[in-house]
């Protein structure tokens, strides 16, 4: 049963079939003919050559087109805008030939008043008695609707992709922003200090590249330059903030006193008031004091260190020895904390090694173990076997090495060697 | 910064806290870490404390400690000073122990062997095992 609105009259009665079909017919439909011309689609015929025989009102209308203009005088590719001929001509007409039908091929139509008319062309060969092929029959969707919705696609596409390029953009300029952060963080290279050879490296763990390691060497005064290395509790943006705050705390506090002891008990007021509580924020650091003495080649040193694992100093005969500041407290805890000074002369060849527990807690596959820790031993072992005792022989033997842990160096590194320059350099 | 060796891949922390005659008492299992620090930040600042409490924090099953762990250690005895309250370590590892002598903090921390010697009311700290780490109860080293 067809349903109907309520509102329409309903003069048959049921049980009359025929009659009723008839009459349904008759009102929805007047002809055959009328359904072929005004039917929501494009209707045509053409020849086998393209030529066309026949085409509906719709299609007429779409084109802006007169019968007598079209029928038997264009072509079907006539129709088209230049990029749906060519199309036509190399995938339409030669598939259709092949397989007799084709369903659903996106055209475009040169539409009236010269729009461009997305359509769905679909259509089928007529084939005589004798299976000779006589003409085709094509019918043609209106696709403009399908057109806008691919378009919106498009513009959807295109502004995820300005929304990714942006980001891209947005991360370059975090990058750079992260860049310029950490150069405040650490030193882009070491001064050059008459009587005195220094190397430094670092080696960052963290992905932003934001440390909580830090070293410097910097003048106090015409005869005395001072150096400081340590570690900043915490990883990420908060660290770096501490260890900012904890460079140009040492940096001002050494030009107003130099001493190891009075510089570290500043950084030690400062991070102890600005942070406490529930929130401490605290490092370890090993400062000290150069004075080279251009008459014997010798360098004098004197170094504080709160917390921080002892500097190691490698003499011209490679022996060992710790320069030990034992009961050093952490920089920041207490609001007067125990700190440990140590003195020493790096006599021409000697020199003296700032490491971060990155290196010593390192870990490493000795024994098959799988997870053994570098330690203080290996590391006196390794420096006195280093090519020579140059600072930059031993930053470079020790970067090596900190290469060769490989995902064992898991923490933030930094190395900082201050040495006396050898009189008879190797040969 | 300080890190010691992880025995277990998965970082989990479970704390229990209950009272003995000496206060409070917190019991740290498994891995205190960057990832779980902050669990017992939260958890210590819920302990109501009193000047007569000492806030022992038992870390026989703490398997894994790094520098952010020792934070919340010192955030915990932030808390305890806040209150006028001691503080004590017991049964720490010796991987932290060691940690704890290298920067300092067994000045600061009262340590003992066992929460049994630290919950009893007047037992000296021991100062852990190290031969050369040596001590002070905490309310010296509070200033």
């Amino acid at each position: 049963m067809m349903s109907r609105t309520s509102s329409e009259p309903e003069p048959f009665e049921a049980g009359d079939g025929a009659v009723t079909d008839a009459a349904f017919s008759a009102l929805l439909e007047d002809s055959a003919e009328d359904l072929y011309e005004r039917a929501p689609c494009g209707y045509v015929s053409t020849l086998m050559d393209g030529t066309l025989a026949k085409a509906n009102a719709t299609l007429l209308d779409w084109l802006g087109l007169r019968r007598e203009d079209v029928v038997g005088r264009m072509r079907f590719s006539d129709l088209l805008t230049v990029g749906g001929r060519i199309y036509y001509e190399t995938h339409f007409e030669p598939l259709l030939r092949m397989k007799s039908e084709i369903s659903g091929i996106a055209l475009e139509l040169k539409g009236a008043g010269g729009v461009r008319m997305p359509v769905l062309v679909s259509a089928v060969v007529k084939h005589g008695s004798e299976g000779e092929p006589l003409l085709i029959r094509a019918t043609l969707a209106d696709a403009r609707d399908r057109r806008a919705y691919e378009e919106e696609l498009l513009r959807a596409r295109r502004s995820a992709e300005a929304a990714r390029r942006e980001a891209e953009a947005d991360r370059a300029r975090l990058q750079d922003a992260l860049a310029a952060l950490q150069q405040s963080l650490l030193p882009a290279t070491l001064p050059a200090v008459p009587g005195l050879e220094s190397a430094s490296y670092y080696h960052t763990a963290s992905p932003d590249r934001l440390g909580g390691d830090f070293y410097d060497l910097f003048p106090i005064d015409g005869e005395q330059w001072g150096f400081f290395l340590g570690d900043v509790c915490g990883k990420g943006p908060q660290a770096a903030a501490v260890t900012s705050l904890t460079r140009y705390t040492l940096r001002a506090a050494a030009l107003h006193d130099p001493d190891p002891v009075a510089a570290l008990s500043t950084l030690n007021t400062v991070l102890h008031e600005r942070y406490t509580g529930s929130d401490p924020r605290y490092c370890t650091a090993v400062f000290g004091t150069l004075r080279p003495d251009p008459e014997t080649g010798q360098v004098a040193v004197r170094v504080a260190s709160g917390g921080h694992p002892p500097a190691l100093v490698l003499r011209a005969d490679r022996s060992t020895e710790y320069l030990e500041t034992p009961g050093g407290l952490l920089i920041g805890i207490l609001p007067n904390p125990p700190l440990a000074s140590a003195a020493t002369i790096l006599a021409p060849g000697d020199t003296l090694l700032l490491h971060t527990d990155g290196l010593t807690e390192a870990r490493t596959a000795l024994g098959g173990r799988g997870s053994e820790r570098y330690g203080d031993d290996a590391l006196r072992e390794f420096v006195r076997a280093a090519p020579d005792t140059s600072p930059a022989s031993l930053v470079d033997a020790l970067t090596g090495l900190l290469e060769s842990f490989g995902e064992g160096l898991d923490d933030d590194t930094a190395l900082l060697a201050l040495g006396a320059p050898a009189t008879e350099k190797p040969v | 910064m300080t890190r010691t060796n992880r025995t277990t891949s998965v970082k989990t922390l479970t704390l229990a806290v209950r009272q003995a005659a000496t206060g409070p008492v917190v019991e740290i299992v498994g891995d205190l870490d960057y990832d779980t620090a902050a669990d017992l930040r939260t958890r210590l600042a819920g302990i109501p404390l009193t000047a007569d409490d000492r806030l022992v924090m038992d870390l026989a099953g703490m398997e894994f400690c790094d520098s952010t762990g020792i934070t919340a250690l010192i955030a915990a005895r932030n808390h305890a000073l806040a209150a006028g309250a001691g503080v004590a370590l017991a049964a720490v590892p010796e991987h932290t122990l060691r940690v704890l002598h290298l920067v300092g903090l067994d000045q600061v921390f009262a340590l003992y062997d066992s929460t049994a010697e630290a919950t009893t009311a007047g037992n000296r700290p021991s100062g852990g095992n190290l031969p050369s780490g040596g001590n002070r109860p905490d309310t010296q080293a509070a200033g």
